[in-house]
């Protein structure tokens, strides 16, 4: 019996220790890669993708690191964009994490500290400013960028059409918009879909009376007077059903649904939609940049890019990865597969021949609407978050709903969001 | 490991009880016993205490420290327990709604479902209706929810007929407080009573004939044999039911996280979206394990009282 209990013991033991490894483990120092004994490194590389194409456009770059540099290998990991994120910080906590790591602008703040700063290793040469601003914080480049995003007014051209209106174009004002809105207002169908995205929401608010809900050194002020009357406005939009409330805090992409249905006529969106929106709905689209409020048209920019995480033991052989995966030839490439806006100015224009390739018909639409995202561009700022996003983010969606149907007042929901947003920020 | 198979002869007859075993030495043929026992129990012992235990324990720790998700957890006694119930804005509303919900859901879903079993019982298609309304509880529920969340909003089907029909303009359900944690109930009602009704349908099909017979002969009738016949000779089923339905429901979090995001406000905001937001959006998991241990103890002493109740209405012997 004794040694059934010492045998017991030793299992129960055996077990504590192992479950001990499993969750306590982790900061290993060769996390992220591997070196074989010819020389050639393996570097494991984390990127979101939502679909075999996706997945095979990135087996494509990984191949082109390789065939660059023979003595590296990539070894591409992925998630759906939806599990991007809640994997990679398990997998930094873990100390699972890949050496080269693909990065989105709003979420770079809860990164900083992980990620290797670029600048001497990478050279920033080619991009379109804006983009390798959005991937920067505190002075250091955290990330290269492969693409660019601008937020646009999509348009139903065929209720401008029907109403009468001038459609709308580069220098529109607020005025023009609210006036196109009520107008369009007809029948149960609303001038215009609501959001509490972060994007879509800020970057109109933003346009309206340059209300900024982070302060430059990244703090929140959501309460701060100019976000009250830039919410307050928002909000009155939803009076006499102009504005399309959100169905639930739930409904993240409510306004840009509803302006593809057809059930509104017009929707803040990224231009990285700009060839589904086109192909997706029943009616004719036009895209203009934000309408001009007081200090001009403004519109928030976001992107994605490759960064380095510190713990990788092999961080020559990843700078050389992120070079191949941000560099002109993945770019040309993944313009030509219409996978977004390209970040280096060279294959900007590629971007607008491969629009027009995939919808011959709306060969002017798509042309003017790409005219339209370089002009965003022009007056675009990157909205740098709080390390805390998804939880501003979720409340957001929560409090600004509640305003827009009326049962609190802008002042008490931006209070609300500021006052949960600063404990973890 | 020494493990009997069917060609080793069959071990000896374990010792005799009592105190003359005890001072027995063992068998061979015993001690062969308990390895071959310890052989079969090990695998879920060890997975017991890796998968289950460990995490429990663990949970008790982290519960008392600052304990972020990426980065070194410091010690804070019971500061995370005080803040949940002090400062944090979110958790006591969370702890009211998942008291409202369960309030309103347990009742519901056992009154549709013994309804609808009793009913159902006398229909010339009972295994049809049984089969009907046990649709939803093995859909999974967040296409359910997600097909819930088109039939509530303010164009969808249910908007449609109220007005129609009744002339009737229906509020914007889920983006409402006063309708947004009502809809998540209703929602959960139709997609949990087909369990319970599968349960009360076989302890309505188990009543013994005589005892029916019986109260038939005595005159009992329609409410009354319900209430004094039928009812205590399912209360088995009752208690059963009662209370899986319970802890289920105070660990909802996927109809509420799908229809209404814990909104608008934190109208609908219930302990374990708490626990989640805390873990995964906060990134402070010391706070989450706090929560979660709060809603252990909770669902413990209601099962506990529910335990101690049921010697007063629940009868096993018929």
């Amino acid at each position: 019996m004794r040694k059934l209990k010492r045998a017991a013991l030793a299992l129960g033991a055996v077990a504590v220790a192992a479950s001990a490894l499993t969750a306590c483990g982790g900061g290993s120092d060769s996390a992220g890669g591997s070196k074989a004994d010819d020389g050639t490194v393996t570097l494991d590389w984390e990127m979101w993708a939502g679909s075999e194409d996706e997945k095979a456009q990135l087996d494509h770059l990984a191949r082109m690191v390789t065939e660059a540099n023979p003595k590296i290998k990539v070894n591409l990991r992925t998630a759906p964009f939806n599990d991007y994120f809640t994997k990679l910080q398990t997998e930094f906590a873990t100390g699972e994490q890949a050496c080269v790591v693909s990065m989105q602008s709003l979420r770079l703040a809860g990164y900083t500290d992980l990620l290797e700063p670029l600048g001497e290793h990478v050279p920033a040469d080619g991009f379109d400013p804006a983009s390798t601003a959005a991937l920067s914080l505190g002075g250091e480049q955290l990330a290269m960028p492969f693409d660019l995003a601008s937020m646009l007014v999509y348009y139903n051209k065929d209720a401008f059409k029907a109403a009468g209106l001038d459609e709308p174009k580069a220098g529109w004002t607020v005025a023009d918009f609210e006036n196109a809105a009520e107008k369009l207002t007809a029948d149960g169908k609303s001038g215009f879909g609501m959001s509490f995205s972060d994007l879509h929401t800020l970057s109109l608010l933003l346009s309206y009376n340059d209300a900024k809900p982070v302060t430059d050194d990244v703090k929140l002020q959501f309460d701060e007077q100019k976000m009250v009357e830039a919410v307050a406005w928002y909000a009155g939009l939803a009076k006499n059903d102009v504005g399309s409330v959100p169905a639930s805090a739930a409904d993240g992409g409510w306004g840009e649904t509803q302006f593809v249905n057809g059930n509104a006529m017009m929707a803040v969106d990224g231009s990285w939609n700009i060839g589904s929106n086109i192909s997706a709905a029943k009616f004719d689209v036009g895209v203009a940049p934000l309408p001009a409020g007081a200090a001009g048209s403004k519109t928030y920019v976001a992107n994605s890019g490759f960064g380095v995480s510190k713990s990788c033991q092999y961080k020559d052989e990843a700078y050389e990865a992120v070079k191949i995966l941000t560099g002109a030839g993945a770019a040309q490439y993944l313009t030509d597969q219409g996978r977004g806006f390209p970040a280096r100015t060279e294959q900007q224009p590629a971007f607008k021949d491969y629009l027009v390739a995939q919808d011959p018909d709306s060969a002017e639409a798509v042309s003017a609407a790409v005219d339209s995202i370089t002009a965003s561009l022009a007056t675009g700022v990157p909205l740098f978050t709080t390390k805390n996003w998804d939880e501003v983010s979720k409340n957001m969606a929560r409090y600004l709903i509640e305003v827009y149907t009326g049962a609190s007042t802008p002042a008490d929901a931006l209070a609300a969001i500021q006052q949960q947003g600063a404990r973890n920020q | 490991m020494a493990t009997p198979s069917l060609t080793t002869p069959a071990p000896p007859r374990p010792a005799p009880r009592g105190p003359a075993g005890k001072r027995r030495r063992k068998s061979p043929g015993r001690r062969a016993e308990q390895w071959s026992a310890f052989g079969f129990a090990g695998p879920s012992v060890i997975g017991l205490g890796l998968f289950t235990l460990f995490p429990v324990a663990m949970a008790v720790v982290m519960s008392l420290f600052n304990w972020p998700m990426l980065g070194d957890p410091t010690f804070l006694g019971l500061d995370n327990f005080k803040y949940l119930f002090g400062e944090d804005p979110n958790f006591g509303v969370a702890l009211r709604n998942t008291f409202i919900f369960t309030g309103l859901y347990v009742p519901l879903n056992i009154i549709v479902a013994l309804a609808l079993a009793f009913w159902i019982n006398n229909s010339r298609y009972a295994q049809l209706w049984r089969v009907l309304f046990f649709i939803p509880a093995i859909t999974p529920m967040v296409a359910n929810a997600v097909i819930w969340k088109l039939l509530l909003q303010p164009d969808g089907t249910f908007a449609y007929y109220l007005d129609s029909i009744f002339g009737i303009s229906a509020p914007n359900f889920l983006a409402d407080g006063r309708t947004a944690l009502l809809s998540v109930v209703a929602m959960s009602v139709w997609q949990g009573f087909g369990y319970n009704l599968i349960v009360f349908s076989a302890a309505i099909n188990e009543m013994p004939a005589n005892v029916l017979e019986a109260a038939r002969l005595d005159g009992a009738t329609g409410l009354r044999k319900f209430w004094s016949v039928q009812l205590p000779l399912m209360s088995p089923a009752m208690f059963f039911a009662t209370t899986m339905t319970l802890i289920t429901s105070m660990q909802v979090f996927t109809q509420p996280y799908i229809l209404t995001a814990g909104g608008p406000g934190n109208a609908t905001e219930t302990l374990v979206m708490n626990v989640y937001q805390a873990g995964f959006q906060s990134r402070d998991l010391g706070l989450a394990a706090s929560g979660a241990w709060i809603l252990f103890a909770i669902i413990l002493l209601i099962t506990a009282g529910q335990f101690l109740g049921q010697k007063k209405w629940v009868h096993y012997d018929h």
